[in-house]
């Protein structure tokens, strides 16, 4: 079977698409447009052979070459897209991420789709589960031949799927944000057993909600239960962050201390530059997972989706706690689609105020804290152990193209 | 003092230049309409910082190919950050793409200067490769003119080039092309690690005839369950190019009893990729630093420059001896140069390791020897490591060369 991918060709992308394969061939580094820098496009067309479920598939990276070729099927991913014209450095929230749906991509893809029928897939993962422009836009435009591949278990209509082997290696490869080291981390982290606090509460960019959330912390006045506040929050050239920032900032210091203000601009070595998601995972790394022995994080995805917040966590085998109720269903809906054991998380039938109080008390009692670390603890290790079993063994786009496969078989 | 910084603009690029100076970081710019929604876009807007050196106001532009013709001002150009900036490479190592531009686009144009501009030109090459700016076939301080400034990382130079420690110090940090600032940050990390399977570890990656002698003296003198050797999987595969050449090296080699093929190609996210740099500092960091206690690491005796192996090992403050003892004599020659006073090192002096194996082979079949060796080793190396970042927190080196050209009364 022969899958045409419309993309330069890289090491990392080959693995991004292809997990879980068998290569036949060594899969390609080097080549003369790259060999004296790495961040150059490979303009060779690359091709590899690999099976998959016993079945012999090549890969052809083409970029934007073979669009009319009608012996195979045809993959192209939109972050990767943008990635590749340099509008972007990640797959994060980015002002450029679905401006171009309407006029130029929606309507190209449509026109390829009448040559290529139902042989050509879209992937758009973009990490933003809660958007509300970009979906309804691609279900009500979108050539229903297309397969859309989306990282988000709200409004899936038409021909959309969801491949989650495919949305936790988009953390990884490419490696836009540096969230590969964490899973290499995880084997220092394991060593470190002298935290200064029990808990920690790291916020970035500061809300009402989470200014909410480190008043209430702050009030139980538990000195293992802590709040720490990055400098970006106060960082005046950004309007978006700035309205809160100005009415909260004075009030969270008071409470948080200058000990617990994460200056991201240090002094020369020390200086995390801005704020993008490769300096804030690298900053987050190397000093927000040595405060505390189990983080609680804000993440709002709520379920429908993940973001790099819970999923680094996991790659570090490090202890966390989601505020919201839901964050960990997604984990789970993966577990349950192959067939693996559902662990459940120990505080996830609490609400997010009923946990912090939870917390505050139980941070309290060694024993009772002990109980709930090794809990915690263990779900985040067999999360970690069952998501990369299945990262190594399933493909979700080629499960789905395989199946597809099969019952056109079956209808002839 | 107004400086002219003729590269496009990044934070990282501040830092390189200009660390040591009083700035607040807040100042120095990072985002701006260029590289908002791009973090690897490279600024090529004009960015006027103010800082402050020695007592000096500095004001400093980055001002990309703009203004080279300005008599007043100090013109800074590096040939590595050139490169690039132009795309010929993504790291400081390759020579001959980075040279070639260098030659063919930079040479006659700053010779073609004026002579008031040219006395204020300050262009550095920093390689990590050793070569000095004079060679047959560089030729580079030959062919600029005698009036233009030369710095690189040579601790010492047979020609009018100046060797510049900090710049050379911060070249491994900023901008981060390597991951080689990560090892860094790894030092708190790695002092938790107290249990190692092995003592030593002698990591090879292409293995070649001088490697092979001294896997040969420690196969002859140490004790195999305290020693691995380990080569990476590079030096079988068709990138490397000495590969048939030293063939019989490597069937040699493999006969060794307490030997590791390190598999850089692994699966999924094992896959440290191609031989690029980084992906080898990648590799490094998190592969073969936690192995032994101390890693024996192989420089070339002949450069007189500073390679990434040893800087990561002293950022990361990771225990290592060297092959050769001039390695250890260049670091306390830098110390001496930074005005620190010699640590005492707590092995005794030898040409090449195998000098000393018997001796070593003492230290490690005595546990008590062998803590008290690697706590002074780790005492010596804390020392190192406090000097130069303390340098790089407070000193400049290219500013400490340029300064003395001003005219009294400016100062």
């Amino acid at each position: 079977m022969k899958i045409y991918v419309h993309h330069y060709y890289s090491y990392e992308l080959f693995w991004y698409f292809f997990h879980a394969v068998t290569p036949l061939e060594e899969i390609p580094t080097w080549f003369e447009s790259n060999r004296y820098n790495k961040n150059n496009k490979v303009r060779e067309e690359v091709s590899i052979k690999f099976t998959y479920k016993n079945i012999d598939f090549t890969c052809i990276f083409c970029f934007d070459s073979n669009w009319n070729n009608t012996d195979g099927y045809h993959i192209w991913d939109y972050t990767i897209h943008h990635l590749e014209i340099k509008k972007i450095s990640d797959r994060g929230w980015n002002e450029h991420i679905g401006n171009d749906l309407y006029d130029t991509i929606i309507p190209l893809m449509n026109k390829r789709a009448n040559l290529l029928k139902d042989k050509i897939s879209i992937f758009f993962i973009d990490w933003e589960t809660s958007d509300d422009k970009i979906t309804p836009t691609l279900n009500k435009l979108l050539n229903p031949n297309i397969t859309l591949y989306k990282d988000e278990l709200t409004h899936i209509e038409n021909n959309q799927k969801v491949s989650f082997t495919h949305i936790l290696w988009s953390f990884l490869y490419p490696n836009t944000i540096g969230l590969r080291e964490y899973y290499f981390f995880a084997d220092y982290l394991k060593y470190k057993n002298d935290y200064k606090y029990k808990i920690n509460y790291p916020i970035r960019r500061l809300s009402k909600q989470k200014f909410e959330v480190a008043t209430e912390i702050k009030k139980f006045n538990n000195p293992a239960f802590n709040v720490t506040l990055s400098s970006f929050t106060n960082y005046n050239d950004d309007e978006r962050t700035q309205k809160d920032a100005d009415k909260y900032f004075t009030s969270i210091m008071e409470l948080i201390g200058n000990e617990n203000y994460i200056n991201k601009r240090g002094y020369n070595l020390k200086d995390w530059g801005a704020e993008y998601n490769d300096n804030n995972m690298k900053e987050f790394m190397w000093k927000l997972l040595t405060i505390s022995e189990v983080n609680l994080l804000h993440e709002s995805t709520i379920g429908y989706g993940i973001n790099e917040k819970t999923f680094s966590h996991i790659l570090a085998n490090k202890p966390f706690i989601p505020i919201y109720k839901k964050t960990l269903n997604f984990y789970s809906e993966i577990l349950k689609t192959y067939n693996y054991k559902i662990k459940p998380f120990p505080l996830d039938d609490l609400g997010w105020w009923k946990k912090i109080y939870y917390l505050n008390n139980v941070s309290k009692d060694d024993v009772k804290w002990n109980i709930l670390m090794n809990e915690i603890t263990e779900y985040v290790s067999y999360m970690r152990k069952s998501l990369f079993e299945i990262m190594n063994t399933h493909n979700g786009y080629l499960d789905n193209l395989l199946s597809k496969q099969n019952s056109t078989k079956n209808i002839l | 003092m107004k400086i002219y910084v003729h590269h496009k603009y990044t934070y990282e690029l501040f830092w390189y230049f200009f660390h040591g100076v009083k700035v607040d970081p807040t100042k120095v710019p990072v985002v701006t309409e260029q590289n908002r929604y791009q973090v690897k876009i490279w600024n090529s807007n004009i960015h006027s910082i103010k800082a402050k050196y020695k007592g000096t106001d500095l004001d400093i532009k980055f001002v990309n190919d703009r203004f080279w013709e300005d008599e007043s001002a100090h013109h800074i150009f590096d040939v590595t950050i050139n490169s690039l900036q132009n795309g010929l490479s993504s790291d400081r190592m390759f020579i001959l793409p980075t040279m070639e531009g260098f030659k063919n686009d930079w040479i006659p144009f700053l010779n073609g200067l004026k002579y008031k501009v040219r006395k204020n030109v300050h262009i550095s090459w920093i390689s990590w490769e050793g070569f000095n700016l004079d060679e047959e076939g560089i030729d580079v301080s030959k062919l600029l003119k005698e009036d233009i400034n030369l710095y690189n990382d040579n601790v010492t130079n047979p020609d009018r080039t100046k060797y510049i420690f900090s710049q050379s110090f911060m070249s491994f940090i900023f901008p981060d092309t390597t991951a080689t600032r990560e090892y860094y940050f790894f030092y708190d990390w790695l002092k938790l690690k107290t249990e190692y399977e092995y003592k030593l570890l002698y990591p090879v990656r292409r293995v070649y005839d001088s490697k092979l002698y001294i896997a040969n003296g420690i196969k002859k003198d140490l004790n195999e369950n305290d020693t691995l050797i380990t080569y990476s999987s590079f030096t079988d595969s068709n990138h490397y190019i000495w590969k048939h050449q030293y063939e019989k090296d490597y069937n040699e080699f493999l006969k060794f009893p307490n030997l590791k093929r390190l598999e850089k190609r692994g699966y999924n996210i094992e896959d440290f990729g191609g031989e690029w740099m980084k992906n080898n500092m990648e590799e490094g960091m998190w592969k073969m630093f936690g192995l032994a206690e101390v890693n024996l690491i192989h420089e070339n005796p002949m450069t007189q420059c500073f390679s990434e192996k040893t800087i990561c090992h002293i950022l990361a403050g990771k225990l290592f001896l060297d092959v050769h003892y001039r390695t250890i004599q260049k670091i306390h020659k830098v110390i001496d140069l930074l005005g620190y006073d010699i640590p005492e090192y707590p092995l005794p002096e030898y040409d090449d390791i195998t000098d000393i194996m018997p001796w070593l082979r003492i230290q490690m079949d005595d546990e008590v020897k062998w803590k008290e060796l690697t706590s002074k080793l780790n005492e010596w190396l804390e020392y190192i490591r406090s000097c130069f970042l303390e340098t790089v927190k407070t000193k400049n080196s290219l500013l400490d060369e340029i300064f003395p050209k001003l005219p009294k009364n400016i100062i």
